[in-house]
């Protein structure tokens, strides 16, 4: 009995060895097409001039669709930024979702906001809206004030709202490079008819210093968990999202920053409200709509357009939003399991799918297990130490050739971090979260399965601490 | 394999390390080396914008920069404040940019308009359509065969350059290209001005796919070009909608008065986009004759019509306002009043119509 159990543990552990090696093999040959990615983007961009699409007599007007619940600290700075974008034609329309920290209060006083009767399509279903304010100082700003109802319901309402035939989701914690949207827009002129989705790079805020509603200088964060999160975008948008999308396989825009064809997402429905991961569940409903129609699409990253967001600096705050991006996945995996390992869907269905429900769905299972085989072989005597301490070291100096990978390509970009002990501090954080940090978001994103199965579908609650503006800066 | 697995994760562990070492020092040396270039690009691009300028205020090259023509090293700053001065000025001073390329960089970038390396020949045929410098014609069609990057880049370069022949090449590129990229055309185009009317009324007789034919008609009218009026008009019942909608909207902006009686048909189309666009363009016209067509307009079922029917009203000005006034303040119709509500308070905050 005890052999068979050991035989078992033994199996299992192998399984683990395996598992392991596999997810690093795929996150390695991620890193590898990104970087691909990265020298192609670059070399086929040089002197080609942005500001040309400003001439561009049949430039594609985008509507920026901002929900925004109780985000007072952040809100007028940010609204300020979009305002000030480069861009031929566009709007933005904030979507106040029923905040309770006077987020509507600040956007009247601020930019003089006027009640209006505007009379709007309401082809996909939202909360009711409470009213429609103009701004006669920025005509360009509309602010959509509703009852709460999430996100995904909000970026209904601004979809119903929106006048124009693309439409930009923005956080209203984010920040957009002046010619964010002028980059982001190639895809849909280069191949108009088949773009349907074009997604840019999210970077994290903190440390870096506000000027004017523009990253003046990248900096990297004094708080520690805002550290690990530098190094995890970095190694999610850098690595991740740029392999997929060189595989025509993206399923992650960010609902941070992406730009779609709003023709098509109304078509799908607009967002699905009460979705959690609102906007991976987007993404994989446009990509069955195509593929069930069979009409030839591209859905896809510039490593080139950057968002800045602000990251969270407190543990619980940290866990509610990765616990939401966990059940949002695991949600949109069982809701469209249809299509995983279907060959009908392509890459899709046959390769993205598949990777996010073996190695990001189960890989914290499969990694609790393994901390659980150890610790039983530990409290029976079993453990066999020198095997368990290079597996362990193993797993770290993986991780961490990972995470320089990325930290490569972000050398590579535009906005690389300006000094040296940024990248010394980047690698040391690399290590770093290996222990502890790690263990705890297996365990974070453990008890989103579980929360989930309880049927919490809820959003939690994100404290934001503000940007740091020029004046602000010790 | 209970022997073979821990001494494959040693050798893992050991290859994995050193590897992350020397990516490690390989990035913080890189970063080291392109610190130190970046410094002397800047302090090279300081160097030669001062000088540039100079030029350009002068009218005549300073010493220094004469002196920088003729080192490799300056070459790639030289051309980055070339192309930055490029986006900047217009007029003579541009001639004096052209003139600091031509005697500066044109030989090396037409060396490297035959190299092997795919990015130098893009590069340098970026750089000839910039400084609208004119490579043989022979090279010039070896280009247009090239990869599809390099033969828009070489479309556009040709576009920059004075003369029918050009165009012609242009339009001759343009009818070859597949339909998804024909897109990269607009600027082209749209940048060469009143002089494509001829090639685009040649097209628009050749029988092009819908796309091509789409974006032609929609370009004639963003130029604009009324004397393509004609041209354009026999499109107007073509079987495509999207085809009807280009030329409702390119007749929109001809602002020709005989467009008027085929927009009114138009506006009556089957298709709501294209009586959408149709009173868009009426409104353009300013035409107080449409003040009936644009009043039911605003009772139309489809959002969109109803949207343009309003704007028209409003282009017609007082008139329009006042059937504005009287359409929100009847019953019958709450969608129709709701629309004309809006129309009025936006007028009321902006002040404009």
């Amino acid at each position: 009995m005890l052999n068979a159990l050991d035989f078992l543990f033994h199996a299992v552990s192998a399984g683990i060895l395996a598992f392991f090696l596999l997810i690093n093999t795929f996150y390695l040959l991620f890193v590898v097409l990104s970087l691909v990615g990265l020298f192609r983007y670059q070399r086929l961009t040089s002197y080609v001039r942005m500001k040309e699409i400003f001439s561009l007599p049949l430039a594609k007007p985008i509507s920026i669709i901002v929900p925004a619940y109780n985000e007072g600290p952040n809100i007028l700075e940010s609204v300020r930024s979009l305002l000030a974008l480069e861009y031929p034609l566009f709007e933005v329309i904030v979507v106040n979702d029923g905040s309770t920290d006077g987020t509507l209060a600040k956007l009247i006083e601020a930019f003089e906001l006027r009640k209006t009767n505007r009379v709007f399509r309401r082809v996909v279903e939202s909360a009711p809206v409470r009213a429609i304010y103009v701004s006669p100082i920025e005509p360009k700003l509309v602010v959509i004030d509703k009852v709460n109802g999430k996100k995904a319901d909000a970026m209904n309402a601004g979809l119903n709202v929106a006048r124009y035939p693309l439409f930009c989701a923005l956080d209203a914690d984010s920040i957009l490079d002046r010619d964010a949207l002028l980059k982001v827009i190639r895809p849909f002129h280069e191949d108009p008819e088949r773009t349907v989705g074009v997604g840019g790079i999210i970077r994290v805020s903190n440390g870096c210093v506000i000027k004017r509603g523009q990253v003046h200088r990248i900096g990297m964060p004094r708080n520690i968990l805002a550290r690990f999160q530098v190094l995890e975008y970095i190694r999610a948008f850098f690595g991740g999202r740029m392999g997929m999308s060189m595989m025509n396989c993206l399923l992650i825009i960010s609902g941070a920053f992406g730009v779609f064809r709003k023709d098509i997402a109304l078509e799908v429905g607009g967002y699905r409200s009460g979705a959690i991961g609102e906007d991976i569940d987007l993404v994989i409903r446009l990509r069955r709509y195509l593929h069930d129609r069979k009409i030839p699409y591209r859905i896809t990253f510039i490593p080139d357009p950057v968002c800045w967001t602000e990251g969270p600096e407190k543990l619980k705050t940290l866990a509610g939003q990765r616990n939401r991006w966990h059940r949002g996945l695991i949600e949109v995996l069982m809701l469209y399991r249809k299509m995983i390992f279907n060959p009908r869907y392509g890459t899709t269905g046959m390769l993205a799918m598949p990777f996010y429900l073996i190695f990001e769905m189960m890989g914290p299972f499969v990694e609790l297990l393994g901390y659980v085989i150890f610790v039983f072989f530990l409290a029976t005597g079993q453990l066999n130490s020198p095997f368990a301490v290079r597996f362990f070291l193993l797993a770290v100096v993986y991780g961490m050739l990972l995470s320089l990978s990325a930290l490569l390509i972000e050398e590579f970009s535009l906005n690389r971090f300006p000094r040296l002990s940024d990248i010394v501090m980047m690698a040391v954080f690399a290590i770093l979260e290996n222990i502890v940090y790690r263990q705890w978001l297996v365990l974070v994103r453990v008890k989103a399965f579980y929360d989930l199965m309880r049927g919490n579908k809820g959003w939690g609650t994100m404290e934001k601490k503000g940007f740091t503006l020029e004046h602000e800066q010790p | 394999m209970s022997s073979a697995l821990p001494a494959l994760i040693s050798r893992s562990l050991l290859f994995t390390f050193f590897f992350s070492v020397a990516l490690l020092a390989f990035i913080i040396l890189r970063r080291l080396v392109v610190q130190r270039r970046d410094a002397q690009f800047q302090a090279r691009y300081l160097r030669l914008e001062q000088a540039v300028l100079q030029a350009i205020s002068a009218g005549e090259m300073p010493q220094s920069l004469a002196a920088a023509l003729k080192r490799r090293s300056c070459r790639a700053a030289l051309t980055q404040v070339l192309i930055d001065f490029l986006e900047i000025i217009s007029g003579r001073g541009r001639e004096v940019l052209k003139v600091i390329f031509e005697k500066g960089l044109k030989d090396e970038c037409l060396r490297d308009l035959h190299s092997r390396f795919f990015v130098r020949r893009l590069k340098a045929t970026r750089l000839v359509g910039l400084f609208s410098v004119l490579p043989d014609e022979s090279l010039l069609l070896s280009l247009l065969k090239d990869k599809p990057l390099i033969r828009l880049a070489a479309v556009h370069a040709i576009a920059q350059l004075p003369g029918r022949e050009s165009l012609a090449l242009v339009f001759q590129a343009f009818e070859q290209e597949s339909c998804p990229k024909i897109h990269i055309y607009t600027n082209i185009i749209f940048g060469a001005g009143e002089r494509v009317a001829p090639f685009i009324r040649a097209c628009l007789t050749k029988g092009l796919p819908v796309e091509k034919l789409c974006l032609l008609i929609e370009l004639a009218g963003a130029i604009p070009l009324p004397s393509l009026y004609p041209d354009v008009a026999g499109y107007a019942g073509h079987p495509n909608k999207e085809v009807r909608i280009k030329v409702a909207k390119a007749l929109g902006k001809f602002l020709t008065p005989d467009s008027y009686e085929i927009l009114e048909r138009m506006a009556d189309d089957k298709e709501w986009e294209v009586q959408a666009q149709a009173l868009k363009a009426i409104g353009n016209l300013k035409n107080a004759g449409a003040l009936v067509l644009l009043t039911r307009g605003l009772y139309s079922p489809s959002w969109y019509v109803r949207y343009n029917a309003r704007d028209g009203l409003l282009s017609l000005g007082p008139l329009g306002i006042k059937r504005l006034e009287e359409v929100s303040s009847q019953k019958a119709d709450r969608f129709a009043s709701d629309m004309a509500a809006m129309a009025l308070e936006e007028i009321s905050y902006s002040g404009v119509w």
